[in-house]
């Protein structure tokens, strides 16, 4: 298994750990887990060539960071709003954004939108975390955003690719904001 | 377009056997304004539905194209098996949320605001719900089912649905149980407490008796077709838009982006913490306007036209510029609205009906439509002029010494 696999499987894992772990008064939490869970699994069924799927897993790529994020930033930015508490309404927010993604991205080849759904999040979860003094989430919002930052600019540190850096920062931003989360409830 | 041409007449046909059957038996199923109302609504669906349609099956296929996980052969039964479940899976939950959120019931309210249940209920469908509806296939094409799959498979999917708006057929036992079934589609179009939100299936009841929102026919309460807050009009365009309206207005009642949002994504009847109250279906009086012979009879004419036209258009959709087909499908529409004030019996609706009729088929007769017309088609709309202004007429007079007598009345 190489190391972009490896990766995959881990942000996969912690995903999944993290959509498992949130109650079922968190639809939005679970769900935007579950989306880069799916991206995560897809990709790393991709990288070590068990079942390569390379059109399905960026279009969950897509989705994860289209559709995933945002839906991530509600749930943290406002765990009290009805996208972040009720099912119906988190299931509504992802399907509204999925439809946005395929005909920005896929119909009008507007590719730029899902990097800048992910890095808007990110900043959201930065500075509304800040403004209201929530460190650890701040912390969290600070490592997404240098991760989606650094994957935007194409950086990598040998023998780390870019998509290696995404994976481990995202799981690294993931485990944070979850924590942060948790005390904040 | 050309799976419409031939599916009207079917319709049509089975619309007539069922009305001869009725009469047969005695029971009425059918009335005229809300027939006419039907069948124009479903007519002016088809034509702006055929555009949209076409929209969300390129959308459909460019997911396939660029998306789609496995490559699946046609020609193994396995994959229609997979595809129909699919469909119906997917079906279920676009109907659910077309009444179960505010802005998609807004849509769909149209095919319930009649208050008859009969086969021309099944036509009047909505005119923007292809607008939204497509989104819920779409994990089909993610999945990889061709287009023509799906295509079929939804084409299937919507005539056997035809088939379900009757009152004619009764219970069918173990088979409303497994398959969408006159008896429990009876039960979505009923207005009855023990009705509202039920049976969403398309053509399996399963999903309803999975995801718990099943109910059987009650023998000890007749179903009362329509809605909570019924239309109480014959009119297409209304019917069509009513909801619209009224979701802007609540969305305008409330402040902050947010409970706007919440209104239009709001389940019916729940905008501001409130709920609708208790269905008064058993006592409620169904919309009923006088109908009048002549009425009938220009009701028929006008309809007759407006098919013709729907008919011409979808036949020569792809000849037409855009604009021309904007043009052509609004004259239709609004030939559809004028007719209702008719039916609805509106101050000057006969002499605004006549001016409609002149506008509409003076193009034609004077040879200046969209394209050339034979000869013949421009005689036989000389002809339908001359019979409608010569209706509208007595219709006008009739009308007029109807409002005369109640003067006196309450004089």
């Amino acid at each position: 298994m190489n190391l972009q696999a490896l990766f995959d499987a881990a942000l996969a894992m912690v995903c999944l750990a993290l959509a498992f772990d949130a109650s079922k008064a968190r639809p939005a939490w679970r769900l935007s887990q579950l989306l880069l869970a799916a991206a995560a699994i897809l990709g790393a069924l991709r990288f070590s060539e068990l079942l390569p799927m390379p059109s399905l897993h960026q279009f969950f790529s897509m989705l994860g960071a289209g559709v995933g994020l945002p839906l991530l930033a509600m749930a943290v930015i406002q765990p009290d709003s009805a996208v972040a508490t009720q099912r119906r309404f988190a299931w509504i927010y992802a399907i509204v954004a999925a439809t946005a993604c395929i005909f920005l991205v896929m119909v009008a080849q507007i590719k730029a939108w899902t990097a800048v759904c992910a890095l808007l999040s990110a900043l959201c979860i930065l500075v509304l975390a800040v403004k209201n003094q929530k460190k650890l989430t701040a912390l969290g919002g600070l490592l997404l955003l240098m991760t989606l930052t650094a994957f935007a600019l194409k950086l990598n540190v040998p023998p780390l690719l870019p998509g290696d850096l995404l994976h481990i920062g995202m799981s690294l931003s993931l485990l944070v904001l979850w924590t942060g989360s948790k005390r904040s409830v | 377009m050309g799976l419409i041409l031939y599916a009207i007449p079917f319709f049509l046909g089975f619309i007539a056997l069922e009305f001869f059957l009725s009469k047969k038996r005695a029971v009425q199923v059918y009335r005229f304004h809300d027939t006419v109302t039907s069948l124009n609504i479903g007519f002016v669906s088809e034509t702006i539905r055929s555009v949209l349609k076409l929209m969300s099956i390129f959308v459909y296929a460019l997911v396939v194209d660029q998306v789609a996980a496995f490559e699946w052969d046609i020609g193994h039964p396995a994959v229609w098996i997979v595809a129909f479940f699919m469909y119906d899976f997917f079906y279920y939950w676009a109907h659910r949320s077309g009444h179960e959120v505010n802005l998609l019931w807004a849509s769909h309210v149209v095919h319930h605001s009649s208050e008859e249940f009969n086969l021309s209920t099944a036509l009047r469908q909505s005119w923007t719900n292809q607008v939204f509806y497509w989104i819920f296939y779409l994990p089909m094409a993610i999945v990889g089912i061709p287009v023509k799959v799906f295509v079929i498979t939804a084409l299937v999917s919507a005539l056997y649905q035809f088939w379900s708006h009757t009152r004619l057929v009764g219970k069918l036992g173990w088979v409303d149980r497994i398959f969408v079934t006159p008896s429990n589609h009876r039960c979505h179009h009923g207005r009855n407490d023990y009705c509202i939100d039920k049976n969403y299936g398309g053509t399996l009841i399963i999903w309803d008796r999975i995801f718990g929102t099943y109910t059987e026919e009650r023998d000890d309460e007749p179903v009362v077709y329509g809605t909570l807050t019924p239309l109480n009009s014959w009119n297409p365009v209304w019917g069509n838009f009513k909801n619209y309206t009224t979701l802007w207005r609540d969305m305008r009642n409330v402040t902050g982006w947010r409970e706007k949002l919440h209104v239009m994504f709001a389940p019916p009847g729940m905008v501001g913490g409130k709920t609708d109250p208790l269905s008064t279906a058993q006592t409620s009086k169904r919309f009923e306007t006088p109908v009048t012979r002549r009425q009938m009879v220009y009701g028929w004419l006008a309809s007759g036209v407006v098919l013709a036209m729907v008919i011409e258009l979808l036949r020569v959709s792809s000849h037409l510029s855009w604009s021309e087909r904007a043009t052509f499908t609004l004259m239709i529409v609004i030939s559809t609205a004028f007719l209702s004030r008719v039916f609805e019996s509106r101050i000057r609706a006969a002499k605004l009906e006549a001016l409609r009729c002149l506008l509409t088929l003076s193009p034609v007769i004077a040879g200046l439509w969209f394209y050339p017309v034979p000869l013949v088609v421009r005689g036989i709309a000389l002809a339908t002029l001359l019979i409608s202004l010569t209706l509208l007429r007595s219709l006008h007079q009739e009308s007029t010494s109807a409002i005369r007598s109640n003067t006196l009345e309450i004089a």
